[in-house]
């Protein structure tokens, strides 16, 4: 990883340059092209839209995109999650938060009749008294 | 005589055979069925005196039906309780406390039925443990209702609370997400101070769910009327803290 960043300060030229001469496979090459594409896009955000939670999950650590479409998951905390994987991360988190919002609503609908029930001043009006 | 008129006498001698027997029958019977005119006399007077000895028999029943009310509600207020989570350790206590009441009634109903008491007063005295050694509901009902309302508060609270740490990683540099977001925690800590966090209740809802029945009702009302402030307060500051936690998610789709 620490590899792969230092690449994303050099030009891509270079980069390419650098990983013909270390006679990488071809699969390899892929994975350092996301790496630098994924750097490339740090600048544009400061603040991930990634829990680390989910940025750490073994899952998608590491794991190059099959399209190599330039977006790896992995390294969406440390560089920018511009890509889809971000942005759905993001709507995911959001769509939770009003899904729980939506069940404290209706919680605290449902404390309201228990609210009620504790009322002393009615609820003292029902005892009465011996006949 | 000649032998017609024997035959015709023969003929009335056997029916007046016939009718002395079921005189004689009825006679019998009767004797055997009737008790004797003065020992009806005397039941008679024995049961207008149980009468007269027991008194407020005609009561009883307006004081059993006291009771049944008070066991159903007792069974419908320990059902309330079960089906919830109990966050701060104070379901257990008060269904224990409400059984062992419904269990008491029982008893001092089936007492009541079966005394026989020699005045008024005296059955006055027992029937007003009904009410005043359980006060049901003056005590029992809003205290059940304080600990369940404090337990559905806090299910509102723990998710609004989860709410506030999902937002807390979306809101980034968005400022108007930055202000709904403190304000919406703001909200949240000042429900804590009057609910408390699990498994400690806020100080008002320990109060209330130490009380115990009492002849001078003064201090259990105003624990009781303290909490029902309380709980009133945390409602509104959760309504806030949740309507703020919209606002968030209005600010980042903007």
């Amino acid at each position: 990883m620490l590899q792969a960043f230092t690449f994303c300060a050099e030009p891509g030229a270079m980069i390419h340059k650098r990983l013909s001469g270390a006679g990488l496979l071809a699969v390899g090459a892929l994975t350092l092209t996301a790496f630098t594409a994924g750097c490339g896009g740090s600048t544009t955000r400061a603040t991930p839209l990634v829990t680390p939670t989910t940025a750490s999950s073994p899952t998608t650590t590491a794991k190059p995109k099959p399209t190599g479409s330039g977006t790896a998951a992995g390294h969406a905390p440390a560089s920018a999650p511009t890509g889809a994987s971000g942005t759905q991360t993001t709507e995911a988190q959001l769509a939770l938060a009003n899904q729980e919002l939506s069940q404290a609503g209706v919680a605290l609908a449902g404390s309201d009749g228990a609210i009620n029930g504790a009322d002393v001043n009615q609820a003292k009006l029902q005892e009465g008294s011996a006949p | 005589m000649n032998r017609a008129t024997s035959k015709h006498l023969a003929l009335v001698v056997t029916a007046a055979a016939l009718a002395v027997s079921v005189v004689a029958v009825s006679v019998v019977a009767v004797s055997v069925v009737a008790p004797p005119a003065g020992a009806l006399g005397a039941a008679r007077g024995s049961a207008a005196s149980t009468a007269a000895q027991c008194k407020g028999t005609s009561v009883k029943p307006l004081v059993h039906d006291e009771a049944v009310r008070r066991e159903a509600k007792l069974a419908a207020l320990v059902s309330d309780l079960q089906a919830r989570r109990d966050p701060f350790g104070l379901n257990g206590p008060q269904i224990s406390a409400l059984r062992a009441a419904s269990v008491g009634i029982t008893a001092l109903d089936s007492q009541i039925a079966s005394t026989c008491y020699p005045t008024l007063a005296a059955l006055r005295a027992d029937a007003t443990k009904l009410f005043v050694d359980y006060r049901v509901f003056w005590l029992r009902v809003p205290q059940t209702h304080v600990i369940e309302a404090a337990d559905r508060l806090d299910e509102a609270r723990s998710r609004l609370a989860a709410v506030a740490g999902l937002l807390a990683g979306q809101v980034g540099t968005n400022a108007s997400a930055q202000r709904d977001l403190a304000a919406m925690n703001q909200a949240l800590s000042s429900a804590d101070a009057k609910l408390g966090t699990p498994p400690s209740a806020g100080p008002s809802i320990v109060a209330v769910a130490g009380l115990q029945p009492a002849a001078d009702m003064s201090n259990d009302t105003a624990v009781l009327r303290g909490a029902h402030a309380d709980l009133l307060a945390v409602r509104a500051s959760l309504a806030e803290a949740r309507a703020d936690g919209l606002k968030v998610l209005a600010d980042l789709k903007a």
